[in-house]
């Protein structure tokens, strides 16, 4: 009966032990950055990720689409109440934007750019993580289409998905919001209201986000729509985060926390876009406003 | 030549699990379930069964940094797990006889090594919250059995080809 680890199998075990504590080490500490090897593997995967992707979408979308029929009616008698609104809203809208314009311009900052001003790229998710507990999707964009570290990632209708961690020359990984390692606390605000936090974590079991650092006497319901505040670096100003679910005070009872389910559906997510903010962000070498 | 037919297979599985699994929408049957593809570890399991040890634990090492490049940001871990894991199941299977329920079963606790390993490996560097209850009860469980199923289809050709190409003349 041959022994489990003789004495030789022994010492590659602790080698290989050595070797992994270095790598996660290494990997950890490195962060975002990825070196022309790790490019070049995640440039070639991707390729094949692409091929492989395309008549799998093409499949999953038939079925996507008698999914969708179903649902038809109940989403246009929805959508016909909200069409109502719609026109006044309109009007409204065209109406404060010139407004804006005009004070804007008198008051001479027409030329810079606003929090909430972007450049979309649009990209296709070609592959996704398996194991849950990485949350990461590939991108069949990369540095040659413009795309660079930090940037945010969104669905349509401007719901925030994540952002960029890694890219390859025609590839890029999204870190999405639920992602453990996207340790960036995201800046945010409560829709119509001056009340800001902090998106601190991702709740698994609950598929919630955690919204803390609210002021203790802030007005917080449940319902109330969060989205970017655009005070941080990386995401412009009115990214729709999500919606609220649940509000508590933290541990210490000093500041409130709220539970935000996201808006994006996590899960399926088939064409994202990649938005390049324009004002000038925090270390990235220009002077700010 | 052989080789790379195996190579190629297994490229594939690789490819399939970041790329197809995620279209299938398993968690809208059961929520909160987690049903994790480790159809690559079966395969590599296979291999060094019913093939050479030696190439199971270089396409293990292979593989492994393969997934630890593409789908997650800490490098190594995937790597070390894959390679133990097959190194620790095989030395099982040579105190069994291998029938088809016992590479079945087999699978199966490889699946749960690697799963755990890497839990547990996550958990330390802090890539995961979950807690072991939820890990057994709403992962282990259904991976096991996605895998266990993946395993029972490709158990037959794949054991044939194997056999036929360690067997053959080339050898």
């Amino acid at each position: 009966m041959p022994s489990f680890f003789s004495n030789k199998k022994l010492i590659i075990l602790l080698t290989g032990l050595i070797v992994l504590i270095a790598l996660i080490s290494y990997s950890l500490k490195e962060g975002a950055r990825a070196t022309w090897s790790e490019q070049f593997v995640q440039d070639i995967v991707g390729g094949f990720q692409y091929v492989v992707n395309v008549p799998a979408r093409y499949v999953a979308g038939f079925f996507q689409n008698v999914n969708d029929i179903e649902n038809a009616y109940k989403e246009n008698k929805h959508l016909k109440e909200n069409l109502a609104n719609y026109a006044s809203v309109e009007q409204q809208n065209s109406d404060l934007s010139v407004q804006n314009k005009e004070l804007k311009a008198q008051l001479k900052m027409l030329n810079d750019p606003s929090l909430s001003d972007f450049k979309k790229y649009s990209a296709t998710v070609v592959g996704r993580s398996f194991d849950q507990w990485n949350q990461l999707v590939t991108l069949d964009k990369g540095k040659v289409n413009g795309i660079r570290n930090g940037m945010p990632v969104i669905t349509s209708g401007k719901r925030l998905i994540g952002s960029i961690t890694k890219t390859g020359n025609f590839t890029s990984k999204v870190s999405l919001i639920s992602d453990h390692q996207n340790v960036n606390q995201i800046s945010a605000v409560i829709e119509g209201t001056r009340v800001y936090g902090m998106i601190e974590g991702y709740d698994q079991n609950k598929g919630v986000l955690l919204f803390q650092k609210i002021p203790i006497k802030a007005k917080v319901k449940k319902g109330q729509v969060v989205s970017t505040s655009g005070l941080s670096g990386k995401y412009s100003r009115g990214l729709i985060i999500g919606k609220i679910t649940h509000v508590t005070t933290d541990q210490y009872g000093l500041t409130k926390a709220a539970e935000v389910k996201p808006a994006a559906d996590l899960n399926d997510l088939t064409n994202v876009m990649v938005i390049e903010r324009k004002a000038a962000t925090v270390g990235s070498g220009v002077k700010g406003n | 030549m052989k080789q790379i037919k195996v190579f190629i297979f297994l490229f594939i599985l690789f490819l399939i699990q970041g790329t197809v699994m995620p279209l299938i929408p398993m968690n809208g049957l059961w929520k909160n379930l987690q049903f994790i593809p480790d159809f690559v570890l079966v395969a590599l399991l296979m291999i060094a069964f019913f093939g050479s040890l030696s190439w199971g634990l270089k396409y293990a090492m292979v593989f492994g940094f393969l997934i630890d490049l593409t789908y997650s940001t800490v490098l190594g871990v995937y790597a070390f797990c894959l390679v133990l894991t097959v190194y620790c199941v095989y030395t099982i299977s040579r105190w069994v006889n291998m029938n088809t329920a016992m590479t079945l079963l087999l699978s199966a606790v490889g699946v749960c090594f690697m799963q755990l390993g890497v839990y547990v490996i996550y958990l330390m560097i802090g890539l995961t919250d979950q807690t072991f209850v939820d890990f057994i009860q709403l992962r282990l469980l259904p991976t096991v059995v996605l895998n266990a199923l993946f395993a029972a289809i490709i158990y037959l050709p794949f054991r044939r080809y194997l056999e036929k190409i360690t067997n053959g003349p080339e050898n």
